[in-house]
């Protein structure tokens, strides 16, 4: 079973579209990818700073999606930390308690070791679900309010039962692999950027075999490329498995029960 | 592909002091690019984009590859060329009388070596690549920018100025090596221009770059060992609507483009 755990979807107004899927499901199948787990829609997020409705439109369409295919979707549910925490709650009622999501994914909208994200990491604890937080290190300008590595220590550290999964290890690079070594709740995804050689296999020495997960960015990126990456690695077959989706699996297992 | 594998217009061997890889000899070059069914690669020297005169890193590339002898994957040597020292031409003449046909191409890097459109001796430069029967291949970028060492301080790549200057030498075949997908149409318009794959990326991404270019002007570009060769011919699509044109641009853009322009 190989689990992509960072898909996000190219939907105009977040409306479901079956043409739109089959394309989506379509790549993911020539790129041999099983699951996909719906993160936000990025042709209608409503930017770095969504609004409660941009929220609600985008974590509908998740919904939409593994309802409508449960053996080929997960939804993550979408937040923006700088929302009213009655809205917040409000919201993972309605995406995590009621609807199906198994999971959060936070953007840019707010740093990582920011205080407004507590209400949502002590909800995420309670409900047993992980947390997919986007970082980087950037030569050039960081966008918004966008979160570094050593940010996601930060608030790994604040909420050691939380299973968060730091996004975009290419983006993170060494150095980023090295601000979260020990903070054993956090994984680290595989996408992001181009695939430097070499930096798979490093995170896996750095981490172990059990905290690097397999995700692609699509449609920002190409399933297939970024399956490459992993394919490519120096890995044992063993270990690669768990990155393409044993360790997923056993995280969203644990967010369902 | 050939008849046995693919052939890649961008890779690398030596050592880049900001990756993971350490110095990478031609054979094991070859052991990463004959697990990616790369059979055939133009292969410049890492060394020469950092030091202060690239020769010694050509020279010492060129007679690697001479000594390695006979690998899975068959080389061919893209020396470094920059314009912006009074040697050049010197450099380049010296090249073409020292290893005569054996250099099918030569590599610029604008932003390496600090270098533009304006710059003097640019333009004659690829010109005068092109007389000597190589080709010439300009490097767009060596990492994605984001990701630049601290203190690098280089400029980016300008796209707009790149492809306003190639277009005052429309009788040389160039190639325009590691431009993202949202350049590609800034150089559409360039039939004397050819593309590689190596940074270029998009949900979709073969299928993508041929709605704004030809087959016959992308060729497979790995930019290994810096990038996982893999991942590159991914973009490859074995299966589905463009699998055989994939097929085409592994086995012959590169050969076309850079042998197809040769006089010899």
């Amino acid at each position: 079973m190989i689990i992509d755990c960072h898909v996000h979807f190219p939907a105009e107004r977040c409306v479901y579209r079956r043409e739109e899927v089959d394309r989506c499901l379509a790549l993911a199948d020539r790129a041999g990818i099983d699951r996909l787990v719906y993160l936000f829609n990025t042709a209608d997020s409503g930017g770095v700073d969504p609004t409660p409705d941009d929220i609600r439109r985008n974590n509908d369409l998740g919904m939409e999606l593994t309802t409508r295919h449960p053996d080929r979707f997960a939804a993550f549910c979408y937040l923006n930390p700088a929302h009213d925490v009655a809205l917040l709650e409000a919201e993972m009622d309605r995406c995590l308690v009621a609807g199906p999501c198994i999971g959060i994914k936070l953007w840019i909208s707010v740093h990582a070791d920011d205080e407004r994200l507590d209400p949502i990491m002590r909800r995420a604890a309670a409900l047993g679900v992980p947390v997919l937080h986007h970082a980087w290190y950037k030569a050039t300008e960081f966008a918004y309010n966008e979160s570094t590595p050593a940010e996601i220590a930060t608030l790994a550290r604040r909420h050691p039962d939380v299973t968060i999964i730091m996004a975009h290890l290419a983006g993170g690079g060494v150095r980023g692999v090295l601000d979260v070594r020990d903070c054993p709740n956090v994984l680290v995804d595989t996408s992001g950027a181009q695939p430097m050689a070499g930096l798979v296999s490093y995170a896996v020495e750095q981490l172990g075999p059990d905290r690097v997960v397999f995700g692609s960015d699509w449609p920002i990126r190409d399933f297939a490329v970024q399956r490459a990456r992993v394919d490519g690695a120096d890995l044992t077959d063993e270990v690669r498995a768990k990155i393409m989706g044993g360790t997923m699996q056993r995280v969203l297992e644990e967010a369902r029960r | 592909m050939t008849d046995s594998g693919y052939v890649d217009v961008s890779t690398w061997a030596g050592t880049w002091p900001f990756d993971l890889n350490g110095w990478v000899s031609p054979a094991r070059l070859a052991a990463r690019l004959e697990a990616a069914g790369i059979v055939e690669a133009i292969v410049s020297p890492l060394d020469a984009v950092l030091a202060p005169d690239p020769m010694p890193a050509n020279r010492a590339l060129l007679a690697a590859i001479e000594e390695a002898g006979d690998l899975p994957v068959r080389f061919r040597p893209a020396p470094v060329i920059n314009p912006v020292l009074a040697t050049w031409l010197e450099d380049l003449a010296g090249l073409a009388d020292r290893w005569p046909g054996a250099i099918p191409a030569v590599r610029l890097l604008p932003t390496w070596h600090d270098w533009g459109p304006d710059t003097p001796g640019a333009g004659e430069c690829v010109e005068a690549v092109s007389r000597l029967d190589m080709t010439p291949i300009v490097q767009a970028r060596m990492v994605d920018e984001r990701a630049l060492p601290p203190g690098a301080g280089q400029s980016a790549f300008d796209i707009d100025a790149t492809a306003r200057w190639l277009a005052t030498m429309p009788d040389v075949p160039v190639v325009l090596a590691g431009l993202y997908r949202n350049e590609l149409p800034d150089v559409a318009a360039l039939e004397n221009l050819a593309v590689d794959l190596s940074f270029v990326e998009s949900e979709d991404t073969l299928a993508t770059v041929l709605e704004i270019l030809p087959w016959q002007r992308v060729l497979l570009g790995t930019h290994a060992p810096l990038h996982e060769p893999l991942a590159s011919v991914a973009k490859l699509p074995e299966a589905g609507p463009d699998a055989s044109v994939a097929r085409l641009i592994g086995a012959a853009s590169v050969g076309a483009w850079v042998d197809g322009h040769r006089r010899s």
